[in-house]
């Protein structure tokens, strides 16, 4: 095995130059996400970066029917956040959302027990995760949706499971 | 290097898309009087008003009362803007009347949110924004987020219709009156945003002649040719608009040439340190230093779009630029330069811009202490320095805030002042209250 190569030293800063012409068919500076992803990626993306009770509640909010596509289920959370409504509170969502995920949480250590597959790229790790529950779906009746928000937001849950369950278990116990 | 090339397409988002409609709480029937006491009246519901209404929210000021003329949040605003068939705003996703610092939900994640809803361009200049660089907003994506933000923030519950005429303030009250009610509230925001600009005196004698109308009217439809007089992005949508239908347009532009620009401030004065020229804790700006930092700065520009369409149509002879002349008179379909030239159309459209609403007729004129058509604000409260229980949020606070106080962004840096020294205040008086019991 030949040794690997040394990272080249730093050199001094030049004189600005001119910019080389590049053959690289695509700008290296930065490249932007797609836009032409499937939509639930750009939600699943910012899903991911919510608290657990948030998406506990966006989870009870799909799962009992006021919204059926992520984004509505979101907004209403938002709603329930700001104690807009006088028929439904954010305590109710999250208890909703802890019932949903504690039979969810069956189904996945049925079909989904190992860690799945782990990418720092967020998009990636999100279409992993759909896919994978695409297919545990089939498989255990508890995983089960009946609309898109519902499987968005158990896809989420599930790829912050360990959170999900502890926030269940502290804040709507059994 | 990346370079932002502006494309006309970006002026192009669909308007009135089916946007889903989620689920918003029962608002009660019927428009009962409003309450006759409240801690907070607002004065407008615009995107200023929003804006002001969502902090008090989370600041805990939860007894408020808003009165608007058009009885719904940011409508003025929006029809302005679909009068004109503006399709995108200029300010940037991160202008928005939304709260910073409390988890709500901001512009660009709410578009990304619907990101089935929107077009690829759209997609794109969400992916601008996120890389840090200009991006232009859809007006869908505004209005539908404005809805959202009043929803979230019990606007339409604390809302009624109703023209205010006079807002007299008292030493630990103000009276808000209008033609059927009259609220006494501790404090009052007054959100007044622009009135139109109005032709100068000298242009004509008596009433305005025939087939000479403002911007924010309507358009003759059957106008092959027109003349527009003006040289911002309210113009620039009027000549598009006017070349779309297939008119020829005539652009008469009082200063020497046209301005292409991003945003009609410099983008220094959306942060700390451009509103620090006009004044703040560490140092006094004098009056006459901050007068001319306006008039330099706050310039009639066209967002950078326009400008392909406007170059083609000169060239192909459908729009004729004059450049650099004044305007003697304007009569019956027509402008008569300074120079003598007649322009000539079959309706003359005049975008002069817009004038502040200041609180002059609202307020007694001791109150506002007008100076060279700015009221007379505290510089950390944004309150009247005579009337310290009324506030000034939007273009009033120019004259502390810079030149993006009117601007959406600028509603928001007011909000936090304004908001603030409300709450604090409320929570003062709630804590003398008990002490007297």
């Amino acid at each position: 095995m030949s040794e690997p190569s040394k990272p080249s030293e730093p050199s001094e800063p030049s004189e600005p130059s001119e910019p080389s012409k590049s053959t690289e068919p695509y700008d290296t500076v930065f490249s932007l996400p797609a836009v032409d992803d499937d939509p639930d990626t750009e939600i699943g993306v910012l899903l991911m970066g919510f608290g657990p009770e948030r998406l506990l509640a966006g989870l009870g909010v799909a799962s009992g029917g006021p919204a059926t596509d992520p984004a509505s289920a979101t907004m209403y959370v938002d709603q329930l956040r700001h104690d807009a409504r006088d028929d439904h509170t954010f305590a109710a969502a999250l208890a909703a959302g802890a019932d949903r995920w504690r039979a969810a949480r069956t189904g996945f250590a049925e079909v989904l027990a190992g860690p799945g597959e782990r990418s720092a790229a967020l998009r990636q790790q999100w279409a992993a995760a759909t896919t994978a529950f695409a297919a545990a779906r089939d498989l255990a009746p508890a995983l089960r949706t009946g609309n898109d928000a519902e499987r968005v937001y158990l896809v989420a849950c599930w790829l912050r499971r360990e959170e999900i369950t502890r926030t269940v278990e502290e804040q709507c116990p059994t | 290097m990346t370079r932002f090339l502006p494309h006309p397409r970006l002026l192009d988002s669909p308007r009135h898309r089916d946007w889903p409609a989620f689920s918003a709480p029962q608002v009660p029937d019927g428009s009962p009087p409003p309450p006759t006491g409240a801690d907070v009246v607002i004065v407008g519901a615009g995107p200023a008003g929003l804006a002001v209404a969502a902090a008090l929210w989370h600041v805990g000021v939860r007894d408020v009362v808003i009165i608007d003329r058009d009885g719904a949040p940011v409508a003025r605003f929006l029809g302005r803007v679909d009068r004109l068939n503006q399709r995108v705003l200029r300010s940037p996703y991160e202008h928005h009347p939304g709260v910073e610092g409390y988890r709500d939900c901001e512009l660009r994640d709410f578009a990304r949110m619907h990101w089935s809803l929107l077009t690829s361009v759209e997609r794109r200049e969400i992916r601008m924004s996120q890389a840090g660089h200009r991006s232009v907003v859809p007006v869908d994506v505004f209005d539908a987020y404005c809805r959202h933000t009043s929803v979230i923030h019990q606007v339409p519950q604390r809302l009624w219709l109703g023209e205010v005429g006079s807002v007299e303030p008292g030493a630990d009250r103000v009276l808000v009156r209008g033609g059927d009610f009259t609220i006494e509230a501790r404090h009052v925001v007054l959100c007044l945003g622009e009135e139109r600009r109005d032709a100068p005196a000298s242009w004509w004698s008596g009433d305005r002649p025939n087939a000479v109308g403002y911007w924010d009217e309507p358009v003759h439809p059957d106008a092959g040719h027109v003349a527009v007089v003006g040289a911002g992005l309210t113009a620039a949508h009027l000549i598009h608009n006017a070349l779309d239908r297939g008119a020829r347009v005539d652009w008469v532009l009082r200063k020497d040439t046209e301005r292409y620009q991003c945003s009609d401030v410099n983008a220094s004065f959306f942060r700390a340190e451009g509103r620090a020229r006009f004044g703040g804790q560490a140092r006094q700006v004098p009056w006459a230093e901050r007068l001319a930092l306006m008039s330099r700065e706050r310039r009639a520009s066209v967002m950078f779009e326009f400008q392909p369409l406007l170059t083609a149509a000169e060239a192909n002879g459908r729009l004729t630029v004059h450049r650099g002349n004044g305007i003697r008179a304007v009569g019956d379909g027509h402008v008569e330069l300074a120079d003598g030239r007649r322009v000539t159309g079959d309706q003359v459209l005049l975008a002069l811009g817009t004038t502040p609403s200041i609180g002059t007729g609202l307020l007694p004129e001791a109150s506002v202490g007008a100076r060279d058509g700015w009221p007379d604000l505290d510089e950390r409260t944004l309150a009247y320095r005579h009337a310290p229980r009324v506030y000034a949020a939007g273009a009033a606070a120019c004259m502390v805030l810079g030149p993006a106080a009117r601007n959406i962004d600028g509603h928001r840096v007011a909000t936090a002042r304004i908001a603030g020294a409300i709450a604090a205040q409320v929570r003062e008086g709630v804590a003398q209250r008990v002490r007297a019991l």
